[in-house]
């Protein structure tokens, strides 16, 4: 019977409300702020993609020709080894060989994952894979003969 | 209201919401700046393009053949305005203020405005209007 009594005593005491809103708050909070760091590193990662295929498309349209090796090894330089399942796919008309003539119109389709791990038991995490596709059009600016 | 403006309860809770508030903000800012630069990015890319490809469009085969590098000026004028305006998409607007080419060797130096919209030009904000400069030199004999 005391012990009821003590425990409605603590439940109906207001003593602490103010700690305890703080800490729900707080714990809200760095919720809010995980979510968004992780929104945040997921655009920055959007952003890096976008320039490695900003920086393919100027490379084909400055040589004039597409050389796959070569792209890979760009986008490698460029930080595309930190993406997850990166591909790079040219759609181009060739004048000849990998040669693409002057002003005529390729794409580059950039496709990537960029992994979000939410929580981790033992050797198995939770995670969630976010797509980053990257599509720009460019053209040649080299004139073959 | 009285009472209402001195009572401390849920303090905390307005806390968390301006915080919240300006964290958002500022995500919005920097994923908007970000928009913006690679706006700008892309149609100095595209300048820089139709200004490479006028210069390379535009030098006289007939000369070259013979070690010597000539360009068509008034071509290369010609192909830089008409390569600006079918490559750049509507919502650029390019004001070009000169166009300079030499014959030899061959070059070409273009200068101009862009202007494009942002989020904010919906709230009545202005458009972002840049100056650009581009120039190219071909000295390719090949």
């Amino acid at each position: 019977m005391t012990a009821k009594m003590k425990l409605n005593g603590y439940l109906r005491s207001k003593k602490g409300d103010s700690a305890v809103e703080f800490i729900m708050t707080a714990a809200m909070l760095v919720l809010v702020f995980a979510m968004l760091i992780s929104a945040m590193i997921y655009v920055t990662q959007y952003y890096s993609a976008s320039y490695i295929c900003r920086r393919v498309v100027r490379t084909i349209e400055t040589t004039g020709e597409y050389d796959e090796a070569t792209v890979l090894a760009l986008a490698d330089d460029l930080g595309g080894d930190a993406l997850d399942d990166l591909n790079i796919q040219v759609d181009a008309t060739y004048c000849s060989g990998t040669r693409i003539q002057l002003r005529d119109e390729f794409r580059v389709t950039l496709t990537a994952e960029y992994r979000i791990i939410i929580m981790q038991f033992g050797q198995q995490p939770i995670y969630v894979d976010l797509p980053i596709q990257i599509r720009l059009s460019g053209r040649s600016e080299v004139y073959w003969k | 209201m009285k009472k209402l403006l001195k009572d401390r309860t849920g303090s905390a809770s307005i806390m968390f919401f301006g915080f919240l508030f300006v964290l958002l903000l500022m995500t919005f800012l920097i994923i908007e700046i970000g928009a913006t630069m690679e706006n700008h990015d892309y149609a100095v890319s595209v300048l820089q393009r139709a200004c490479n490809s006028a210069v390379e469009a535009n030098i006289m085969d007939e000369y070259r053949a013979d070690g010597i590098l000539l360009l068509n000026t008034q071509g290369a004028d010609e192909d830089f305005r008409s390569f600006v305006q079918n490559d750049l998409p509507s919502k650029y607007q390019v004001v070009i203020s000169s166009v300079n080419c030499t014959a030899s060797p061959p070059s070409m130096t273009a200068t101009g405005t862009i202007t494009f919209p942002t989020v904010f030009s919906q709230y009545g904000f202005e458009e972002m209007t840049v100056s650009f400069t581009v120039k190219s030199t071909n000295y390719d004999l090949n």
